[in-house]
């Protein structure tokens, strides 16, 4: 039993550095133009058929496929934000528009995806030798080891980024006030487009680690990712990029240490038990403000 | 005098349209029997767009999670039906019930605002879901779902349907014109500014909340007849909630016949769309509703009253 509890513990805090790569980039989008992107699960989905489709052709490791989804992700996020997020910021009720229009590319890109490689699930070729670790008496899955392992480096960065350098700050200052922002001469729309370039790039990621951590694909996936990227922001808080790394790794937990005392099926509804509660005691998350 | 002419000319236009396609939806089943099935959902849809329009276009709060009401007023039908042997207009009531039921238990998400709200309501109507198709098997019979077939008669499900609508319509009408539709609308432009101006905002907000779910699960309740089939998948299903927004945005939120408007009008697209590219559907499904809320975001009704403000005592 105590082992069962030990490794469910680990494989959720893996998850959750996977889930809260996932939140924050949610997160920093929302934080810094009030969009709320819908679609984020249909862009990871999307990074993660990339992966498979390189696999396929050239039987590329996802890891080096990531050489090629960071940059793609951050210029279409660039593209996606100059193609929308300026029309819709003018609009009536800018959060309520963005989020029907994200919905309605949520849409586009899983109808996209089912017709090009069609409703089968899909996976690629175990690329690692070995398929877990054991140490002592635990065995880790390799594929959730290096997945999570990934994602730790790239959150410290991300860290890194927001906090240690003059964009990061930026950015920071961006998600406080963006009136004040613009008025200090920072120009708002290039910012605000690196900022989707970065959510964007951060799904992207965690799409083609989700390759690695979960055996198969299938073009319904997107929307339950969004639904794991919505609950965890709730539960760290909307807006802050540091609350949904939290989040993540509550979201993450809850799900499997679940998975050990309930049947597997019904291991979600912890998370929304969470989220419920949460809302009821304190609705702004538990790093969000006001 | 003038004036006077005019204002029962306008009391008069939207009872006689009622009053038209009363008729013709009521004499359907006897010149077209084939596509009562048609008919049958084009009524369904206009009764989930009007009664998501008292939620959402009076109110403003956006339910995301709105299939929940139609999945639990199904299920609780087709239990009460087969498992209890409850007559079916009873537990199509039942189902009504239940909807409302729910509604009370996520009502406290009512004190969320804007996207927040939408956001939290999908997520209950997902673990809703989840918990429905973990009940026992008896019960709900799994993923296989629950067969109402040998209580299938499509005529009087087609019929009450038609009363939904005729309910569902008027009593949208009623708070449209009404002094709870009047604070239903400060709500959705200023919730402070409204309680400061002695609305009841907790209270007229949640009786938007309930009459929306209660229409929903009653539609739900009658689908599952007319279906005689019912199961998690389906009943669970985003897409209604999806179709319910952009038939009731297409239409003109915050409008009586703007929902209705747009159920007609997509609901004919999107079956001969279906029909001739099924795999196409969903994308332009999506596509449309990126169009409509960057260009269009009044709905059709909503542009025209903008282009022609003497047309609006018409459609309010």
């Amino acid at each position: 039993m105590e082992s069962i509890l030990i490794q469910a513990i680990v494989s959720g805090i893996l998850l959750g550095l996977i889930y809260g790569l996932i939140g924050m980039g949610m997160n920093i989008i929302y934080g810094v133009m009030r969009v709320v992107n819908f679609a984020h699960g249909e862009f990871m989905m999307l990074a993660a058929y990339i992966c498979y489709w390189l696999n396929r052709q050239y039987a590329t490791n996802p890891l080096h496929s990531l050489i090629i989804i960071v940059p793609l992700f951050f210029g279409l996020g660039f593209l996606v934000y100059y193609l929308f997020v300026p029309r819709l910021l003018n609009s009536e009720d800018p959060e309520m528009a963005s989020f029907l229009v994200f919905f309605g590319i949520s849409l586009v890109l899983s109808s996209l995806i089912l017709i090009i490689w069609g409703a089968d699930p899909r996976g690629i070729p175990f690329p690692f030798k070995r398929v877990s670790v054991s140490i002592g008496e635990f065995f880790f899955p390799l594929g959730r080891l290096i997945a999570g392992g990934f994602c730790g480096i790239v959150i410290l960065l991300l860290i890194l980024l927001l906090f240690k350098t003059y964009l990061g700050k930026a950015i920071r200052a961006i998600i406080q006030n963006r009136e004040a922002v613009s008025i200090l001469g920072i120009d708002t729309h290039l910012l605000s487009a690196f900022s989707f370039g970065i959510g964007l790039l951060l799904v992207g990621l965690a799409g083609g680690l989700v390759i690695l951590s979960f055996p198969a694909i299938t073009p319904m996936m997107g929307s339950s990712y969004t639904l794991v990227a919505f609950v965890v922001v709730i539960l760290g808080g909307l807006g802050t990029p540091l609350g949904a790394l939290l989040g993540g790794f509550i979201f993450g937990l809850a799900e499997n240490i679940g998975a050990v005392f309930m049947p597997t099926s019904l291991s979600p509804v912890i998370a929304f038990v969470l989220l419920i509660t949460m809302i009821l005691i304190r609705p702004q998350g538990i790093l969000g403000e006001g | 005098m003038l004036r006077n002419k005019n204002f029962n000319n306008n009391t008069l236009f939207l009872p006689t349209l009622a009053i038209l396609g009363l008729i013709f939806l009521g004499v359907i089943p006897f010149v077209v029997t084939p596509r009562l099935s048609y008919a049958f959902y084009l009524m369904f849809w206009m009764v989930m767009a009007s009664s998501f329009n008292i939620i959402y276009g009076f109110t403003g709060y956006l339910p995301f999670g709105y299939v929940a009401f139609y999945g639990v007023g199904a299920y609780t039908t087709a239990i009460l039906w087969s498992r209890l042997g409850v007559p079916i207009p009873i537990a199509v009531l039942g189902g009504g019930f239940i909807g409302v039921l729910l509604s009370l238990i996520f009502a406290p998400t009512l004190r969320l605002q804007g996207v927040y709200f939408a956001i939290v309501n999908l997520s209950c109507a997902m673990a809703l879901r989840i918990v429905v198709s973990n009940l026992p098997e008896e019960w709900t019979g799994g993923s296989l779902g629950v067969s109402l077939s040998s209580v299938y008669k499509p005529l009087y499900s087609y019929y009450l349907m038609l009363s939904l609508l005729v309910i569902t319509v008027y009593v949208s009408y009623y708070v449209s014109k009404s002094r709870f539709g009047i604070a239903l609308r400060c709500i959705r432009e200023d919730p402070d500014a409204a309680e400061v101006l002695g609305v009841n905002v907790v209270r007229n907000r949640l009786k938007a909340w309930i009459l929306a779910a209660l229409f929903s699960s009653f539609a739900g309740g009658i689908e599952a007849w007319h279906t005689a089939i019912i199961d998690p998948d389906s009943s669970f299903n985003l897409l209604i909630t999806t179709k319910t927004i952009i038939y009731a945005m297409f239409g003109g939120l915050g409008t009586i016949i703007g929902p209705i408007v747009g159920s007609i009008s997509l609901y004919v697209l999107d079956d001969l769309i279906w029909g001739k590219f099924p795999l196409l559907n969903m994308l332009i499904l999506g596509a449309m509703v990126v169009i409509l809320v960057i260009f269009f975001p009044r709905g059709i009704i909503g542009s025209l009253t903008r282009k022609y403000p003497s047309s609006r005592r018409y459609v309010r």
